[in-house]
Formats: C-alpha cells, structure tokens, sequence
C-alpha cells in the first residue's frame, strides 16, 4: 500500500512539474475574447520616458533554456518569451504567472510575432542543418510549417502582410500566414546578422562585410555592397538611414537608397548587437565592454564608457538614462549625456536579451532561463 | 558476492596498505616534495594566482600576461568565464613534476594543463617569459572553451555529456595563444612532404601526439583563411545542434568533410611543395649515421685510437647516454653503445633528453646534466674508467642544461635556473667546485659557449630590444668587464653557437628562412659582425650539432617525425649563392621591461590558507533479486593544491528495513600529501556479511569499526618505505559457530618497496619491481586472533628487443598464527588455467616466467557499413608454478602456454590464455587444454 502511494505522489509531482501547453483558446480581456493585435513589429529601442535611477525587482520568471538578443516580446499584456531550448512561453503580465509553452526541440533565436491567434517563429531544428517555420494557433495548439534550409539566427520580420525570414545561408524567404513561401531571394551567403525592415526596404548585411538592401515590393536586391570585413550583429535604422557594425568594431551610417557611408566610427573591438539612437545621439557597445556616444549625424564622439564585462545585447534609451546588460551578470544604467554609470544592478547570471520596456515594466533576460521583470520608480503601470 | 565486490573494492580504493588484504597492492614509482613550499597567493580581477617562495615577481609578470589574455579570449569566445580562476605557477618544471593536482606523472614535453574538476590550470616556468606568456594563453583557451561549450549546451538544455576532439581542443589552444613559429613550420613541412600527413577525418590515428597539436592549429589557420575567421567560434557556438563534431563542421563551413580535408592538403601542398626548388631533405644532402630511438645533444670526440659521438638518447624508454662510433663511410649504420644508463637508479634518476645537456672535454670527460633528487646536478664521467669522477649540487639552482667546457677543460658555462624562475649563465670552476654568476635578470640566456681564449662567453638570450625585441639574439659577453654586446640583429631567432676546431668562424642555428638552419657569421675587416650566409637549406630543423672538423658536422635533426644524427659536409651544402642577411645594429635597443601587474592594495597578495572543495561525489546502487537493494556514496574533498584531502565513504547493505541501521558502513579518511612524508589516518565503521575465504561459499556477519594511521616515505622517485597501524575492534558471528568471535586487533606493518620499471600497451616492459612486507596482527583484548605476516615479491623484466620482454616472477605470502587469513591464488592473473581463486592457504608461493611479444600490430576488419581496427595485440608464453597451504605442504601446481593481450582503448587489457595445467605434484599434464578469458595487466 505504501509502494501505491509513493507512486502516486511521485507521478503527481512529475505532472505538475511539467509545463502545460500554449493554449488560449479561453483567454478574454476584460471580458472580450481578446483578438490579439497585429501591429508591425518595430523595435523600440527608444522610450519617450525618464527612467531615473531607480529600478525595483517585480518578479524573476523562469523558462527553460536561455536566450539570444532578441528573445522577447510583449503583445497585449502577455510576454511572449522564446529560448535557446526551443521553447516559446507565454506570461500573464497581470499576475506573472505562466500561460504555457510551446515546446519544440532545437532553437529559437528570434522572438516570435504575433497575428490574430497565430503565434509565428522559426525553430533551427535539432540534429538538422535547416529550420522551420512555424505558424501556431493559439486557440487549438494545431501547427503549419515550412522548412527553411540551413535555420535562421536572424530577427523575424513582418509588414503584417507576409514574414519575413533572413535565413543563415543569405536567403530571404517571404511567407504568408499559411507557412507557404510566396517569393524568396537567394544570396547563398552566410548571414547572422538581423535585418531591418523601413518602408519598402529590408536590409542586412552579411559575413563577409557585404550589405544587401532588397526592394520587397519588388521583390528583388535593390543593391550589395562590400564595405566591411563582416556583419554579425543587427541593423538599426529610420527613415532613410540605417546603422550597422561589424566584427572588427567599426560603426557605420549608411544611407538606404544608395549605400553611402555617412560616417564611421572605429571602437577598437567587435560589436555583435544593435546600434541604438535617440534624436541626437548613437550609441554603440562592443565586446570589450566599452560603451560609445556619437553624434548620430556626423559621428562625431561625444563620449565613451568603460563598462567591463562584455556587451553583446542591445541598451534600451530613455530620455535620461540607458540600460546596457552585460555578460558580468550585471546591468548597468548609464547616463545619455555624460556616460557616467548612475547605477549597476546585479543579477544572477550572464544578461543575454536586449531590454525591453512595457506598460512600465522592463524585461530582460538572463543565463539559466531567468526573466528580471523591472519597474521604474515603483510604478508598474501607465 | 556482489556485496563483496562492493565492499572490499571500495576499501582496496581507500586502504591499500591495509595488512588484511595486503595480497593486493600497488607497487609504482613515488612523486617525491623534497621542499615544502611556502605558498602565497596573488588576488587579481580575475585570477587567483598561487605562488612560493620568492616567485613573485615572475608570478606579477605572469598574472599580467593573465589578464591579458583574459580581455583577448572574452573577445574571441564572446563569453565571459564568471568564476575566479586559479592558476597555480611552479617556478621550474622540475617543481612542476611534484604537483599533486594530477595523480599522474608529469613527462618532461608536458609545458602546462588544466584540469577539469576545478578547473585548475597549473604551468611550469621554463626560464622564457615568451614561453610562459604562450602557455598561460594556452591554458586559458582551455579554460574558456571549457565554460563556453557547458554554456552553450546547458542555455540549449541539452546534455553536457560530449566535447570536441581534443585535436580541436589543441589546436585551437595554440591558435589562439601563439603565432605560427619554426616549430609548427617544422611539423608541417616534414609530414606533408613524407606523405606522413593525416586529415581531420582521421585525427584519431595520431590522438594525443604533438603532431596532433600542430595539425589542429594549422587547420584553425587554414578555417580561418578560406571560410572566415568567424567560423572557429561558430562551430563552438553551432555544438549543440549534432552529436558529431563532423557534422558540426559540415554544417557550419557549409561543406562535406572530405572536401574541406582535400582543401587543406591542397592548401599545404600548394605552400610547400615549391620548397624542394630551394631546399633539400636531411636525407638527400647529408649522410644519416643513426635510423632508430630519439638521438640529442651530439658531441664529437677524437682521440688517437677513436673517432665517436656521444649523445643523450632513448631507444628503450629509458633515457641514457650513449656513444656510436663515427665511421660514416660505412655502409651500415653503427649501433649506439650505452655509456651510461639513466633513470634506473636515483643518482641519474632522470636525464633532460630534449634539451642540450651533455659535453665532452678535449681529453674525453664528458659533463652531462640530470635529474638527481630534489634537482639537477652536473656529472662528470670517465667513459674509459667508466667511473663517475664528480658531481656538482647547487643550492639554489634547480634546472641546469647547455653545459661547454673551457677551452683549457678547468672551467664549465652552463645555464640554470634558479628560485626565483630566473635562467641566467653560470661558470663552474672545476677544481674547487665554485660558481660563478654572470647573468642575473629575467631574460632567458642559453646555449653558452666560451669564446676562443676563453675571456667571453657567447651565448643566445631574448633579451633583444629594438624593432625586434624578445627574439632570441647572439650576445657575447666579456667575462672581465662582464659587459655584455650584441653579436647579431635581425628579425629571427638564434641559438646554438658552436666555434669550429680552428676558431676562425662562428657557426649557429637560425630560422631565417621559417626553419633551423646553420649560418655562419661573417666580419668586416675589424672582425666586426656584420651579417650572416646561410650555410645549409635543410627542408626541417637541426636541433643542434658538433663539429668533426672544420669542414665536417654531425646535426641532430628532424625528418620523417624522428630525430636523428646526420654527417654533412660543409663543402657540399654551402654554395656561394646562398642567401646573406646583414644586420642592422641601429635598430637594436637596450633592454625591454616585461610588465607587472599592479596591485591596487595589501590584501591581493596573501599567505596560502587552506579551503577545501568539493573534488568528485559519486553514488552507486546496486540491485539483485538474491541479496536485494544496497547502495553508497563516496566523495573527496581536497584543497587547492590537493596536497590534503578528505574522503569520505558511506554505504549500507541491509536487506530487511529493520537491518538498515546494523548495516551502515562508514569510513572518513585524511591523506597528506604536502610534505616528502605522506601520512593519512582515519576512522571506519564497516558491518554486515562477508564472505569467508575459508571455505567457499560461506558468510559471517562482521561488525568491525576503528582507525589507522599510514605514513609513506619515498627514499627516490624508485623506492620507499611504507608502514601502517590499524587498530579495530571485530565482532564476528560464525554461521558455523554457537558464540561469536570477538577481537581487539592491533595491526602494524612494514613495506620496502621498490619500482623502476616502464610500461607497454599490456604491462610492464623492463626493470624491477619488488616488494618486501612484514607485519603483526594481534587481538589485544580477547588473544583471539595471533598472527605474523611476510611477503617477498620479485618481479624482474629482461628486455630481449625493443618490444619483446622475457618477464619473471618469484613471490612467497606468509600468514603463521592464529585465525591467519589465507591468500589466494589461481586464475588469469597467477596460475593459469587453475580457476580463479581457487587455491587458497596460509602460505602461498608463486614463479612465473613468461615471454611477451609483438603479435599483431595491426588489425582491421572492414564491413559494409562500418569498419573495426585493432592495434597493438601482444603474445605470451609462460610458464607458471605455485603452492598454496595452511599446516602441511600440498602439492605444486603449475601451468604452461600462450595467449594474446589486447589494451582497449588504454584502459584495460584483456587478456586470453591457452594451455595445459600441471597436475598432481607437478607430475603430469591436464589431458585437453584450458581456456581462460580475463582482464588485467601483465604481472
């Protein structure tokens, strides 16, 4: 009888330890069946707010797996959270609890989008050298999927219309909400750097220093150019420049339609994230924990920071201060017009996302599946 | 019997030295801690840095390369290793050779290691600051790929079970800590041009070996080239996505494996191949005098009656000095004759073969360099009288190599280091035994040689400066005015000086051309230096050479991955057009300065304490459907430096629930390891049932608890001298008794014992081992139990050939008194063909004699879909004999046959043995033969 019951207890403890799956089929907000929206995914690097200097710990989340630099997203007060363990979780940013998870073997490098009732990402597949593309529903946990040769590493885009995949051999494939390819670019060039979407144009650049810039309304590379020793790191832009690094730690501005370099600015070591801006200035972090402030239109340096540790995520602006996570299980809060460290936080491991900010709350991620949720000044809503 | 195996191997594990299973132990040569040192530790951002002594400042200079390194590899890894790291400096390697971070022994090649448990790098410091700054650089790539790929594997939640081959693990520790030098270019050229090279599909075949290191990096190299630099780190970052590092590379240099393996030959092909325009092998231009063995250190001799070389050299696996008669007319090649046999015996204990340590004086004394207790010492030897004349200890001289006798023979140059890591030029005055320093400082002086009247020294040093500081330069120094000047400047390295016989050209070693070469110094009218001719273009490296004549030398060089002597003639290779490179003197400097690391405040340099951490915790359950469930655990904890250590051992063997507290078994030992005498000590509490050796089959229920104390103290690195004291109480139910068994035992026990032996694949191959045991065991209390214990065992290995070994045994075990414990013999480790164990008694002898040989070197089975190889299988035929008796003798049992070795994969061999038994008093063979499979090392 004792045998039965320590059974029992056991093959409890195993079902509540497992997660449950993604489904929100019965998720309503404020008494509305909550029909998700679909705005292009922008990131925001920029938040129009004073941050201060005071951040206070809500929670720590946990997933299963780490992350990359871009592994979160928030959509309509859930966080969407996709990980290096091929997982996608969804949290309730009300209570902090966990909704499910959508469980896939492999990796998930980019953060997922979100349309209608679809959740939308790329898995690199386990013991594979090609990824898929998957289109979740969210209602019924049923999937439609399409492979993507070699797996992509790189930021999933949309223009709420097609989603665009920048696979890891250089290949641009255009899929609608059905996991069907309607149109693809090859360039058969290994790619780990994340595009940027402006307007009409999607552009990256590439391992061997060569910019593409392509025309997705008409379908084709509108120009490629070889400017650098390679790319691996992440496009930033607006309006009609965009911003890109490479691994030998030289900060380009190049303007869109033709691909001349405005400036470059050389940090002396590589950078393998984002190049962020606010309305005057630039900023730029490499691998030697040095960060940088340049006029973002002459690249002119305004000052430089060193922070130790290594930076490889991309720093969220505030209008005062910047948030820049490091490697040294640290974050450290910076301020925009002098460089001068207003506050370090220290967490519990490597930091390994990009922050990003919602309804007064800041989310980033860390080695061991850990999600710091923050808020500013105590306020945890707008 | 299960219960048993797990009882008596975890206590064989912790008390070896125990009397009551002393049939099985452990022979073996001893690390020797002939100082004990007064550690210290240096705190860095990063780094916990332990030295001794008066290390520090090379210590300082090595934690700055340290950190150093630290701000490159987080770059190159992106990651951050987030732990303190420790790093533990030894100031020579004969230091190094004493560390107890690794069990094992540490051979001479071996420059530094990390070791994987707590992620300890331990480095010797050779005398070169070069050197040192390449090898901590090395380490940490280690240290780093080490936490990268457990955090790539871990933040993609898959087991971190796997590594990449080592090859990769090499080779990218060399990529990314030291540019390309003459060494690796060496390497490469001889294995690609001898058709000796071994493509990355097969990297096993040369597992472990130095040209493995080599291969590896130059393919880093050749990734980094043709696929891009980011490549090396991506397929670090890629190695959770497959199982097979093949596949891995596959995918992330978008190619099969067999096309990136045809790349890199081509590649290497394409480099190379154009050499043998300009260039020629050691074998085309000059004659090879020697075919076999590692050859070192030349040093021509002539007297009226004899022309030989004598040199350091290993053609059995022992190092030891040899002469070979130089007749290089012959067509034969002259067997080398041994001078001079080392690393048998403590007073050559070992010989340095890989550097430059034997000389020989105009009237035919040679001087030669070894290993002899806690340092090296330098021998004088008369090869004539064969009588060792002199030796000369230094006190504060650990490493000694390169010694040149004066041109009058009363003097001695030499290089050494001393303890504070420094390698600087000494003068021996032969006579009255004093020592003259020439150098003190940080630079690496080497290879002295006294000048034509004996009033310079010159010698090679990195302390060039200028536009090419830190390579190593010709230096002359002035023993009057001990002022010290440049002979030579350019962008290379040199070493080696050698006058010739009349003195009138200076010769040396230099990698100009991307490998050692000779050149010869050439003068203004002034006989100013001025540059330098080239004299031989040889493909691959001469290590050294000695001069027969003026026109004539002999090179210890490398070709075909093996070092050998060749004959060359100056007259035939040194052609007028060979190329000359002047030297720049106003592009030399001072002195450069090597960097400290600051420390900001007192407490980053403080004395050693002792903290222990966790070593391993293992844990082990057993399951059977006759005797049930048991299970244990064990762990050690150890310091830093492991020389203390805590083990501990828990276990439980009950097989009802109300048994479990009868049945804890619990042992708690300390081993000390720091000083030259090894003690532990500890206490144990063991009970349950056991198996008595009495009868077969039968078991007794025994509670014993108590402690013991062992001590251990190494005369030399071959002998020492072992006691233990155990005291137990012993509670013993008899199945076969009414009352129970009660004792108090007092144990002692004394053991000589002695190793010198080498090892093969399958055992032992030459030398002795022996082991003299005497011990008391005594119950104190109820005089229950009254015996005296002896063992003699002798085991002496005759080599025949360099792989064939007739092997000898002769061993007595003697247990006389009351309740003596029997010993137990038969089976595939003693007496062959007598089942295992099955011969038991109180007094036991066996003698073996057995003849081990080369079998099968090769074997390769090819199916459809996957292939099998063997390497290395081995015969035997032996014969054995043997007794064993409590009261009155039996009879004497023997067996006679042959069978096979195999060593899998180097870490156990399995053995098969074919023959007949003799039986019945040794008065007649089994009709038919036995069969016997087992495991287990040769005896």
């Amino acid at each position: 009888m004792k045998k039965i019951y320590s059974s029992i207890i056991l093959l409890a403890l195993l079902i509540a330890g497992c997660s449950k799956k993604l489904i929100l089929k019965n998720y309503y907000f404020n008494g509305k069946k909550n029909q998700i929206t679909t705005k292009p995914v922008k990131q925001d690097f920029f938040v129009n707010k004073e941050l201060g200097d005071s951040l206070k710990t809500k929670w720590i989340l946990d997933v299963y797996g780490s992350f990359s630099n871009n592994s979160l997203t928030v959509y309509e007060k859930i966080l969407f959270v996709s990980g290096l363990g091929g997982r996608i979780t969804a949290f309730n940013l009300k209570t902090g609890k966990e909704f499910g998870v959508i469980k896939n073997k492999g990796e998930i490098r980019s953060a997922p989008i979100i349309k209608g009732r679809k959740v939308i990402f790329v898995l690199n597949d386990y013991k594979e050298n090609f990824g898929t593309f998957h289109v979740y529903d969210l209602d019924y946990g049923t999937e439609k999927t399409v492979k993507i040769d070699y797996g992509s590493n790189n930021k999933l885009l949309t223009d709420g219309k097609l989603f665009y995949v920048l696979s890891n051999n250089g290949n641009l494939f255009a899929v609608n909400i059905n996991a069907k390819v309607k149109w693809q670019i090859k360039t058969n060039e290994q790619t780990l750097c994340s595009p940027l979407m402006i307007e009409d144009y999607i552009v990256w650049g590439n391992q061997k220093g060569k910019i593409y810039v392509v025309n997705k309304n008409l379908k084709k590379i509108l120009y490629s150019k070889n400017i650098s020793g390679g790319f691996n790191s992440e496009v930033t832009g607006e309006s009609k420049y965009f911003y890109i690094a490479d691994i030998n730690g030289i900060a380009y501005k190049i303007r869109i339609n033709n691909g001349n370099v405005i400036w470059k600015y050389d940090t002396k070591a590589p950078v393998k994230n984002g190049i962020t801006f606010d309305d005057k200035r630039a900023f730029i972090g490499n691998l030697n924990g040095d960060l940088f402030c340049v006029n973002k239109y002459s690249g002119e340096l305004y000052w430089e920071k060193s922070l130790g540790g290594l930076i490889d995520t991309t720093p969220l602006i505030f209008k005062d201060n910047l948030i820049q996570p490091n490697l040294q299980k640290k974050v450290d809060i910076v301020s925009i017009r002098s460089g001068r460290i207003v506050k370090t936080i220290k967490v519990g491991g490597r930091c390994k996302t990009a922050p990003i900010y919602s309804n007064g709350m800041i989310f980033l991620g860390t080695d061991y599946g850990k999600i710091y949720t923050f808020v500013i000044n105590g306020s945890a809503n707008e | 019997m299960l219960k048993a195996i797990l009882k008596y191997g975890l206590l064989i594990f912790l008390f070896t030295t125990q009397v009551n299973l002393s049939q099985f132990y452990f022979f073996g040569r001893n690390k020797v801690h002939y100082e004990k040192f007064n550690w210290k530790i240096l705190k860095t951002k990063h780094f916990d840095i332990y030295y001794y002594d008066n290390f520090e400042e090379i210590a300082k200079i090595g934690a700055n390369y340290a950190e150093e390194a630290y701000r490159d590899l987080k770059i190159k890894f992106d990651h951050l290793v987030i732990r303190r790291i420790p790093l533990i400096f030894y100031n020579t390697h004969l230091h190094f050779e004493q560390t107890n971070v690794t069990p094992g022994f540490i051979p001479e090649g071996v420059g530094g290691f990390f070791e994987f448990l707590k992620g300890r790098v331990v480095i010797p410091y050779l005398g070169s600051l070069t050197q040192f700054r390449h090898v901590i650089r090395h380490e940490l790539v280690h240290v780093f790929m080490s936490s990268k790929i457990a955090n790539v594997l871990h933040t993609h939640r898959v087991i971190d079970d796997r590594y990449p081959p080592l090859w990769f693990v090499e080779g990218l520790a060399e990529y990314w800590s030291y540019h390309w030098d003459t060494q690796a270019e060496m390497v490469m050229r001889d294995v690609v041009l001898n058709n000796l090279f071994v493509p990355i599909s097969q990297m096993e075949k040369i597992y472990g070996s130095f040209l493995m290191y080599k291969e590896g990096q130059n393919f880093l190299g050749f990734v980094s080239k043709t696929y891009g630099k980011d490549k090396i780190l991506l397929l670090m970052e890629n190695f959770w996505r497959f199982t097979k590092f093949k596949d891995i590379m596959e995918y992330t240099l978008n190619e099969p494996l067999e096309k990136i393996d045809a790349k890199w030959l081509y590649q290497l092909k394409k480099e190379y191949f154009p050499l043998y325009s300009v260039d020629y092998p050691h074998s085309i231009n000059s004659k090879k005098l020697t075919n076999s063995g590692f050859n070192f250190s030349p040093n021509f001799y002539r007297n009226d009656s004899t022309r030989l070389i004598y040199f350091i050299g290993n053609y059995t696996g022992y190092t030891s000095i040899y002469s070979l008669k130089y007749n290089p007319a012959s067509k034969e090649l002259e067997s080398p004759d041994l001078i001079l046999e080392g690393e048998r015996e403590p007073v050559f204990e070992s010989f340095h073969l890989l550097q430059p340590s034997l000389t020989v004086s105009a009237n035919g004394i040679l001087a030669f360099v070894n290993k002899s207790g806690k340092s090296d010492v330098i021998n004088l030897y008369s090869p004539g009288d064969k009588s060792l004349i002199r030796t000369f200890r230094f006190d504060d001289l650990i490493t000694i190599s390169a010694p040149s006798f004066s041109n009058d023979g009363k003097r001695i140059v030499f290089n050494a280091t001393d303890k504070k890591g420094f390698s600087d030029l000494y003068i021996l005055n032969i006579s009255s035994g004093k020592i003259t320093r020439l150098t003190n400082d940080y630079y690496n002086d080497k290879d002295p040689v006294f000048g034509k009247d004996d009033k310079t020294i010159v010698f090679s040093s990195d302390r060039t400066d200028g536009k090419y500081a830190k390579k190593y330069n010709l230096f002359e120094l002035n023993l009057k005015s001990h002022r010290i000047y440049y002979l030579t400047y350019a962008n290379a390295n040199f070493g080696t000086p050698h006058f010739n016989p009349a003195f009138s050209k200076l010769y040396f070693n230099c990698d100009k051309d991307g490998t050692n070469n000779i050149w010869v110094m050439q003068y203004d009218n002034s006989h100013l230096p001025i540059g330098m001719k080239q004299v031989t273009k040889f493909l691959t490296s001469v290590f050294n050479f000695t001069f027969v004549n003026n026109d004539t030398l002999v090179t210890s060089a490398f070709e075909k991955f093996s070092f050998q002597f060749y004959n060359v003639s100056l007259k035939d290779v040194a052609a007028p057009n060979n190329p000359f490179v002047a030297f720049n003197f106003e592009l030399s400097g001072n002195k450069w300065l090597a960097k400290e690391l600051k420390l900001s405040s007192k407490s980053q340099k403080l004395k050693y304490k002792k903290h222990y951490t966790l070593d391993y915790a293992v844990s082990q359950v057993i399951t059977d459907p006759v005797f049930g469930t048991r299970g244990g655990a064990i762990l050690s904890l150890s310091d830093i430096l492991s020389d203390d250590r805590y083990y501990f051992l828990i276990y439980n063997t009950a097989e009802i629930q109300s048994d479990i507290l009868k049945n804890f078994n619990v042992a708690l030992s300390r081993i000390n390891l720091s000083d030259r005498t090894n003690f532990g000590y500890g206490i144990f509490h063991f009970s349950g049932r056991r198996y008595d050796l009495r009868q077969s089959d039968n078991f007794f229920f025994e509670r014993t608890y108590g402690a013991y104390l062992t001590l251990l103290y190494p005369f030399s690195s071959f002998d020492r001298l072992e006691t233990t004291v155990t005291l137990a109480n012993s509670d013993r139910d008899l199945e076969t008794e009414l009352v129970g068994r009660k004792a108090l035992l007092l144990s002692n026990s004394i053991s000589f014992v002695h190793d010198n032996s080498i090892w093969g694949l399958t055992g032992p191959v030459d030398g002795s081992r022996l082991r003299l045991l005497l011990a008391y065991t005594t119950d104190i209390k109820f005089s229950n139990v009254n015996y005296f214990t002896f063992i003699a065992d002798y085991r002496y290995y005759l080599r025949l050939g360099l792989r064939t070994t007739l092997a000898t045994r002769a061993s007595v075990f003697v247990n006389d008194g009351k309740e003596a414990r029997r010993f137990i013999a038969g089976g595939s480790w003693d007496l062959r063909g007598w089942p295992r164990w099955s011969i038991r008694g109180e007094k036991l002898w066996i003698s073996s004699i057995e003849l081990r040989f080369p079998l099968i070197d090769a074997f390769q089975v090819k199916f459809p879909f996957f292939g099998l190889s063997f390497f290395g299988i081995k015969g035997a035929l032996f014969f054995d004999a043997g007794s064993a008796w409590d009261k009155t003798y039996k009879e004497t049992l023997g067996s006679i046959g042959g069978g096979i070795r195999f060593n899998f994969l180097r870490a156990i061999t399995f053995r098969y043995d074919v023959g007949k038994k003799i039986e019945k008093n040794f008065s007649q063979l089994q009709p038919g033969l036995f069969y016997q499979f087992f495991f287990g090392w040769d005896f």
